[in-house]
């Protein structure tokens, strides 16, 4: 007890609150100790002291500050006015304040017996996070062997977003944070060091709080203290299962005893999509004369329906004076306004402290209709029950709301729809069209369904998703002995999901499955889980030495149920919401009731730290989980690592070194397993389902089927990841000067992968557990303090990192394929992404674009064929691109291995998505109550596989569509005489070569007409460079002057406005290249049908009482 | 609470190295009351029905519902549609130009492929059940139903899959992992043989449609039976080879066989009158009455808002929200050449049910079509319950997989391939013309006629070739029988000089064709030509509408219309002048996911 207390030395850190979680327990001691020792110094004492503790800037009192007596164990904290007495030995006795994010300080006593002091916030460490959660327990940041990158709420506080994980955006070396698109409330991917893992679920392990989530998208960026990322098995190990992909550890704020305090924080955003980052298509005019030419190629057919909708050739030139709509401007268009509202209010005593936190967000999203709200309530209480037992509970209730069926796979809308649906309509503008009227002509069906404005299909194809979920944990801690603590928790969460899908008559949905009328679906899923985890652990201090054990178990389960109802045939003039509060009012098409399969896991950990000399530490950890997800053979994994870390400053050779104020060496070898597949991937199973049931009766019949779609194998076990890591933690200049730089390598073996399978089996996936890979990479992130006085401070900060992706080992095979699906079947060939044995993930395979076919390309035209003859030794691009019908002005692949046929042979690696770095930096200042702050985030040396710039330049699956205005007459390769001087009759199609080639002079892109109806192909011409740098956020705040505002009862009043994507430096064409629509981690850097990220505006107030 | 706990607490410490080892081993094997393993639905009567019902699921999938039973099924003599126009998949079909990146085909290939899938699965599962063995006499029955139906399916599958992708791999396991799934291409006629031989094995265990709980909705021992000789037809028939070249089995005639006592065993097993209302057969599908013992042997029963009859297969039906009815709208791909409709007998009744002259237009009225005679053995204005103003697809009307004059024709083909035109076989065919025709002409069109047709055998065949198209018209079954006979180019060609001949007779007065026809809506609401087969000058009196007809083959700017002479174009000048090449591409996902295995070599793709 003596050497703990003695050994309690606080070095003012900045605020980290967190810092009261880890020592709460000692302090509350040592408050009771004080107490005690001090009522009995009583007897001995000399002197006698009192006084007030205020702090400076407001003279506001501060309640909880901590003075201990010099040289002593005698120490008292500060009651809720500031107030304090104590008795010290002598006049010589020095007394140390210290307080939480303000500067220590000693004051000696003298004679006085009131001593009264202002302590001084302390900007410079203000983001120096010294605790770590590293796993069952906390460890100083100075002591921890394992690498770590950590962002404090004081960064935080400065970035006005909804969600945390976005904040974290190119801040943490080594974390790479992606939303696969701008939607609101859309999910965003977080990647450690490149995600060894290839399951489709590569996300890394949360725990917040101690206690493991399965999300952190419902906890508030106000409520956050510190996020801490465990990048090394030495730190990760110690959580197993699911800890290869990295941990992301969230602290969030603790009530502090003695102050109540409340805060508010308020902002108001206005988003809209950049218009630098719009695509331009092409005018009416323009549009028109595209789809004529078209047409006029396709032949006779195709001109006479062109015809019929448009106009003859003659009268084109009128759409010259007609204004087209702007589908972008329609759908994305407009500034979208997002509310956000925090208010926390915390305090207590030092047997109860309570924080309760409400936030509530309302986001527009840049689409038409969709949205995001989101109510969370954070409630934490902290309960002595006596000195040996403590209570700890948290609740948090989030409820979220999101509008919007967005535009990626699942929804009927996609980008497409905004870019390429036509800008008139021709005549049919002019025409009283009935849109629920199908006509008897195919083709004129299929122009009427199509004439289907995106904005009003964006209304039709309506989607409401509610998401409660209530997080309750409780933990006792018991104090068995000294330095002996017994500690259980328990964790439960319940997840209530309703998801609201309407499909109105104009969707496809409606027209293919549901008569042409609206239709509802509702789908209830309810998910609950609980954990329970026991820990024992044992510190001992020795005269040099300090040990610090563990030993626990953990039983974790989750499972859930489903409740889905679909009805059909509603009235024509039904609303959504009408709808699904009534749906009775339809006919009931199919209701069905699921209960999951459970995943169970049951596990036993342990950890070994010794540190010698507070120079040398040694960490050991080991892990024993078995999973209930795979066959008994294979359900155990043993997981342990080892790290080693040497305080250099410590040693003689640095010790001297007065620039030298801190550099850790640290080293770590351990491993980690995943096991996230399906919880009955091992095991064949059927369900029942109705879904397109044989009718006999009249009624669809029910029917057992595989349960999943992807076949089964007992045989899976679990994939492990080894990883290295060597790390120097330094500070120098009196640490002026911190960072960190680490060098990792992390190989994952039997990956668990769902890898494609002939279909003959029924099946086109099947889990396995399928060669490996391997992650090496270095980490670099300084933070610098470049200038400090009292009233100004400029600090910054940089961070950088290089992760190599490359595949060790295949099965068996030395090459494979993988795919992005973008286009199907469409693509040529479906294949285009390559892994390679050696060869790094991420390249993008496909042929190689060589300009277009010129007329001297061609030795003749073949007038009664209508038909081109290509000269000797020109190979034709025909079969590939889907239109062997060849001309002069399609597209030209290259023949690479120069057999004479361009196939799926001429394909090579075209490009590469993984960056060969990326990361970001930033410049933080304060002069007097003026704040500034400013952040970029980069990427250097990746490529994006830009599908737009395929799809939106030729007319694949569109009919009648509009293109890129680099497409226009101007740019392409044309065929139309447009005045009739070639052929003597205007908007004839010219076919000599020789006029081709006049006409045709200074063109710089092939004809739109080179692709057949269906004809996808990658070529290197669109893959991009997908290099940015973006700044990210631009932050000005005042904070009105203390003494003016604490006349009001407010301690702090900040006004702040925020510019987030302010500015993209890049030379990629669509609309952003920092994207990643597909979840596949072997295909990444596909930017396909993706919600534009907005550019936004934020105006907001930080108060606290 | 606190007491709780602690409670707790105190539990788990004890609890937590004892308690484990005996509760771990049910904590880690959790199971959901959702899912089902084989054993337990393999286990009784009631799941396995449910588990043999997966197989027929697939058919209410688009790759059956409006792909491979009707749209694929074209070009043929009787039915065709113009895939010129588009290079959309459907277009591709009937242009007989698809690419391996064609969805139709690839959702037929993964579909056909899945049912094969739960095929398999409900054949071990059966087997291994124990049930086939059991000693409930009508367990062990249902149990060798279910593996006749599973067996049966199967084999229609694989009768598809060969038809439209000639060799392809063989699945016979149930999917189970560990097993080699690169399977290399299994010849065409080797898979047919095993099917059939499957079928002949199981076919006694099976039960007739009036012993079964859905009759002709689900699969019978008929049904079976009339497989066996179908498929052994196929198996017996010509096929496009890889080099493009029509050719059939030196073993051809032991299928023959097959099909003769397989086709002739159902008649004498079960052997029925044709009903004599040709038009009540298909209006049944719609009205939904499936009467067993009857004409049709097994259709595919589509639930009410489900299917694709009446949508894009049928007589055109405008629809719409400013219509007049509440029908809802409908039309259909297939066409039928004006040569069939003039082929047929003027007494023969089969014509007006299945050449749909007509459409439904918004007032509900019928009047007369020009864009091509429809599938007029189904339309959604048969409906008892009209489906609603907007309705499109989803009629629930059933679709005719097999029907028993198919049978009797069967059996009189293999009958005159293997002994010449007996007189059984001359009797099947007489069965079936006497339905068509009314009593009073049976003289000449039954007795004459067969007797005639009885001459020789190869003018058997010709008369069996004739009546399949006139008895089967719009089934969507024409471009089987074309590719197993080995005659589908010449057929088609016969229909394109048919066309235009009739387009150069249509001004030509020494010809007796309609060139025009006079039409109206009789006292009985029935619409009805006067003069289907004639030219007349002029119509007896004006109730009586004129309309274009033959004339209307050729325009003043061309010669004969684009469809004479392109839509079967490819089918007579393709990669090899002459022979259809039927075979399509592999589709490019499974290509692709084969690793080498497979290719679509060959056929010049």
């Amino acid at each position: 007890m003596k050497n703990f207390l003695l050994n309690y030395k606080l070095v003012s850190m900045g605020t980290a609150v967190k810092r009261v979680l880890f020592f709460g327990q000692s302090k509350t001691k040592m408050f009771l100790y004080a107490f005690v020792l001090g009522g009995l110094q009583l007897v001995f004492s000399q002197t006698q002291v009192s006084g007030t503790v205020t702090e400076q800037a407001s003279g506001i009192p501060l309640g909880g500050v901590n003075i201990v007596e010099k040289g002593t164990q005698n120490g008292v904290v500060t009651d809720f006015d500031g107030n304090y007495a104590i008795s010290v030995q002598s006049s010589n006795s020095v007394l140390v304040f210290t307080y939480l994010g303000y500067k220590v300080q000693e004051v000696k006593v003298g004679s006085r017996d009131q001593i009264n002091v202002t302590l001084v916030e302390d900007l410079n460490q203000l983001d120096e996070v010294i605790l770590v959660d590293y796993g069952y327990g906390k460890v100083k940041r100075e002591n921890m062997t394992g690498s770590v990158a950590s962002i404090s709420n004081v960064e935080l506080a400065k970035i006005p977003v909804s969600s945390a994980a976005e904040a974290l955006s190119g801040r943490l070396p080594g974390v790479n944070i992606t939303t696969s698109d701008g939607e609101p409330g859309a999910e965003i991917q977080i990647r450690v060091r490149g995600g060894g893992s290839i399951t489709q679920d590569n996300s890394p392990l949360y725990v917040v709080d101690g206690f493991i989530v399965s999300s952190i998208s419902d906890i508030p960026p106000a409520d956050i203290l510190s996020i801490d990322v465990l990048k090394d098995a030495a730190a990760t190990a110690v959580y197993g299962a699911q800890a290869s992909n990295g941990v992301v550890v969230i602290s969030t704020k603790s009530p502090k005893e003695g102050k109540i305090s409340v805060n508010y924080n308020n902002f108001y955003q206005f988003n809209q999509l950049p218009m630098d980052r719009r695509y331009n298509v092409l005018d009416p005019y323009e549009y028109v004369m595209a789809n004529y030419e078209y047409a006029l190629i396709q032949g006779e057919t195709s001109l006479r329906s062109f015809e019929r909708y448009f106009g003859v050739y003659d009268d084109l030139e009128l759409y010259k004076y007609k204004n087209g709509t702007d589908w972008q401007e329609k759908l994305f268009g407009g500034s979208r306004v997002s509310a956000y509202n925090n208010i926390n209010i915390s305090g207590g005593t030092d047997m109860t402290k309570i924080r309760l936190s409400i936030s509530d967000n309302d986001d527009e999203g840049l689409l038409q209709g969709s949205g995001y709200k989101r109510t969370a309530v954070n409630f934490k209480l902290n309960q002595k029950i006596s000195d040996k037992l403590t209570f700890d509970a948290q609740t948090r209730i989030t409820s979220t709301i999101r509008d919007g069926a967005g535009t990626s796979s699942s929804s009927q809308l996609k980008i497409k729809d905004a870019v390429q649906t036509r800008p008139i309509n021709g005549i049919a503008d002019e025409l009283d069209i009935n849109l629920n009227s199908v006509s008897s002509d195919d083709d004129f069906q299929m122009f009427l369904r199509s004439l289907i404005t995106p904005d009003e299909l964006v209304k039709q194809d309506w989607r409401k998703r509610t998401d409660d979920d209530y997080v309750i944990n409780a933990s006792l801690t018991w104090e068995l002995a000294e330095g002996l603590n017994l500690k259980s928790s328990y964790t439960t969460s319940k997840q209530f999901r309703e998801d609201l899908r309407f499909y109105g008559p104009l969707t496809s949905e409606s027209f293919n499955n549901g008569g042409s009328m609206p239709l509802g679906q509702k789908t209830n899923s309810e998910s609950n889980s609980y954990r329970l985890i026991n820990t024992l652990s044992y510190k001992k201090e020795f005269d040099n030495s300090k040990v610090d054990l563990l030993f626990g178990n953990e039983i974790s389960s989750s499972t859930g149920k489903n409740y889905f109802i679909r009805a059909e045939e509603f009235r024509m003039s039904i609303t959504p919401e009408e709808l699904f509060a009534n749906m009775a009012f339809g006919t009931i098409d199919r209701a069905y009731t699921t209960n999951y399969t459970p995943s169970n896991r049951l596990s036993y950990f342990g950890r070994a730290d010794y540190q010698l000399n507070n120079t040398y530490m040694i960490t050991g950890t080991f892990r024993a989980d078995q999973s209930s997800r795979f066959s008994k053979e294979n359900r155990l994994g043993i997981f342990p690592a080892v790290a080693l870390g040497v305080k250099l400053d410590e040693l003689e050779l640095f010790k001297n070194m007065d620039n030298v104020d801190q550099l850790k060496l640290r080293l770590s070898y351990g491993s980690t397993g995943n096991d996230r597949i399906d919880a009955t991937a091992t095991q064949f199973l059927f369900s029942a389902s109705t879904l397109r049931g044989i009718g006999f009766n009249n009624y669809e019949n029910v029917y057992y089927s595989p349960s999943s779609s992807s076949l089964y194998n007992p045989n899976l076990k679990w994939e492990t990841t080894l990883s290295k890591n060597f790390g120097l933690d330094f500070g120098f200049f009196q640490n002026k000067l911190r960072g960190s730089f680490d060098v990792y390598q992390n190989k994952t073996k039997d990956l668990l992968l769902m890898s494609a399978i002939p279909n003959n089996t029924g099946f086109s996936t099947q889990w396995n557990n399928v060669g490996s890979t391997q992650n090496k990479g270095v980490e670099l992130g300084i933070n610098s303090t470049l200038y400090q006085s009292n009233d100004a401070n400029v600090s910054m900060s940089f961070n950088i990192g290089r992760n190599d992706f490359t595949i060790v080992e295949l099965d068996g095979t030395n090459q494979r394929f993988e795919r992005s699906n973008w286009a199907s079947t469409d693509l040529n060939n479906i294949n285009d992404y390559y892994l390679q044995v050696g060869g790094k993930v991420g390249d993008i395979y496909g042929y190689v674009t060589d300009g277009y076919y010129s007329t001297s390309d061609f030795a003749s035209y073949n007038e009664a064929e209508g038909s081109y003859v290509l000269a000797e030794g020109v190979v034709s691009s025909g079969a590939v691109v889907g239109n062997q019908n060849i001309r002069p002005g399609f597209m030209k692949l290259k023949d690479l291995n120069e057999d004479g046929v361009i196939n799926a042979d001429d394909r090579q690696v075209i490009g590469n998505a993984i960056p060969d770095f990326q990361g970001g930096f930033g410049l933080n200042a304060n002069f007097k109550n003026f704040d500034f702050s400013v952040f970029f985030n980069y990427q250097y040396g990746n490529d994006v596989y830009n599908t737009g710039k395929i799809q939106f330049n030729q007319f694949r699956r569109v009919r009648y569509g509009n293109l890129l205005s680099g497409m226009s007459m101007d740019n392409r390769f044309t065929y139309v005489d447009v005045d009739g001087s070639y052929t003597g009759v205007a908007g004839s199609l010219v076919t000599n070569l020789d006029d081709l080639a006049a006409m045709n002079a200074d063109k710089n892109i092939w004809s739109h007409a080179s692709h057949g109806i269906a004809g996808a192909v990658v070529h290197s011409w669109a893959i991009e460079d997908g290099s940015f740098i973006r700044l990210n956020n631009l932050t000005f705040g005042y904070s009105l002057p203390k003494n003016l505002v604490s006349k009001f009862g407010i301690s702090n009043f900040r006004l702040f406005a925020t510019g987030r994507n302010l500015k993209l430096w890049t030379k990629y064409s669509g609309y952003d290249p920092e994207v990643s629509s597909n979840r596949n981690p072997l295909t990444p850097g596909i930017d396909y049908s993706s919600y534009p990220r907005s550019r936004s505006y934020t105006f907001g107030l930080n108060l606290t009482f | 609470m606190l007491r709780k706990i602690l409670k707790k607490h105190a539990l788990i410490l004890s609890a937590t190295a004892l308690v484990f080892s005996s509760c771990t081993e049910d904590f880690l094997e959790p199971d959901s009351l959702s899912t089902f393993d084989k054993g337990y639905i393999f286990s009784n009567v009631d799941d396995a029905r449910n588990a043999v019902n997966a197989i027929y699921s697939h058919f209410n999938q688009d790759a059956f519902r409006s792909r491979l039973s009707n749209n694929m099924t074209g070009n043929t003599d009787i039915e065709h549609s113009s895939g010129w126009t588009s290079n959309g998949d459907r277009y591709q079909i009937w242009n007989l130009e698809a690419l391996p990146s064609n969805r139709d085909l690839d959702i037929v290939w993964t579909y056909g492929y899945r049912a094969i899938r739960d095929a398999n699965i409900a054949i071990e599962g059966i087997k291994g059940s124990g049930n086939l063995e059991s000693n409930d006499a009508a367990v062990a029955a249902t149990f060798r139903h279910y593996l006749g139906e599973a067996h049966t399916l199967r084999a229609y599958w694989y009768s598809m899959l060969t038809f439209y992708f000639g060799d392809v791999p063989y699945v016979t396991d149930a999917p189970v992992a560990g097993a080699n799934f690169l399977l290399p291409k299994t010849d065409r006629n080797e898979i047919l043989t095993h099917e059939i031989q499957a079928l002949i094995d199981v076919e006694e265990g099976m039960k007739w449609a009036d012993q079964t709980s859905y009759g002709i909705e689900q699969v019978n021992r008929e049904y079976t039976l009339g497989m066996i000789s179908r498929l052994s037809l196929q198996r017996g028939g010509y096929y496009l080879t890889p080099e493009l070249d029509m050719t059939r089995d030196a073993d051809y005639l032991d299928y023959y066989q097959i099909a003769r006592d397989y086709s002739a065993k159902l008649i004498a097993l079960k052997d029925r009158a044709l009903p004599s209302d040709f038009k009540q057969i298909f209006l049944n599908q719609a009205k939904f009455i499936a009467p067993v013992n009857d004409e049709i042997l097994f259709e595919i029963a589509f639930p009410i808002g489900s299917g694709d009859v009446g949508w894009n297969i049928g007589i055109d039906v405008e629809g719409g929200n400013d219509a007049l009815h509440d029908y809802g709208s409908g039309n259909n791909y297939m066409k039928m050449p004006m040569t069939y409709y003039l082929s047929f007998d003027s007494d023969d009744k089969r014509r007006q049910v299945t050449c749909g002259l007509y459409k439904i237009n918004k007032q509900f009225e019928k009047e007369y079509i020009s864009r091509g005679i429809s599938q007029a053995k189904w339309s959604r204005h048969y409906l008892d319950n009209p489906p609603g103003k907007s309705t499109a697809k989803g009629t629930g009307i059933n679709w005719p997989m097999m029907r028993y004059a198919d049978v009797l024709l069967m059996f009189a083909e293999a009958e005159n391939e293997l002994n010449g035109p007996t007189a059984d076989a001359q009797n099947a065919l007489k069965r079936v013309r006497q339905r068509a025709f009314p009593e009073s002409t049976w003289g000449t069109d039954v007795e004459a006629y067969v007797s005639n047709a009885a001459a020789s055998k190869a003018d058997f065949f010709n008369a069996i070739v004739d009546e399949r198209a006139w008895e089967f018209g719009g089934e969507m079954i024409r471009k089987y029988e074309l590719i197993r006979w080995g005659i589908y180019s010449e057929k088609v060609q016969e229909t394109v000089e048919g066309l235009k001949l009739l387009a150069d007779r249509a001004d030509n007065t020494a010809f007796d064709i309609p060139d025009y026809i006079y039409w109206k809506i009789d006292e009985s609401g029935e619409f009805v030509v006067y003069n289907p087969d004639s030219r007349v000058s002029a119509a007896p009196d004006d109730t009586w509408t004129r309309q274009s007809f033959v004339a209307s083959l050729k325009d003043d700017v061309k010669v004969y219309d684009d469809f004479i002479t392109k839509d079967w174009n490819n089918y007579i000048n393709g990669p090899k002048a002459g022979v259809v090449r039927y075979i399509f591409p592999i589709p490019s996902s499974a290509i692709d996911a084969s690793q080498g295995t497979l290719a679509n070599d060959g056929y010049q793709f």
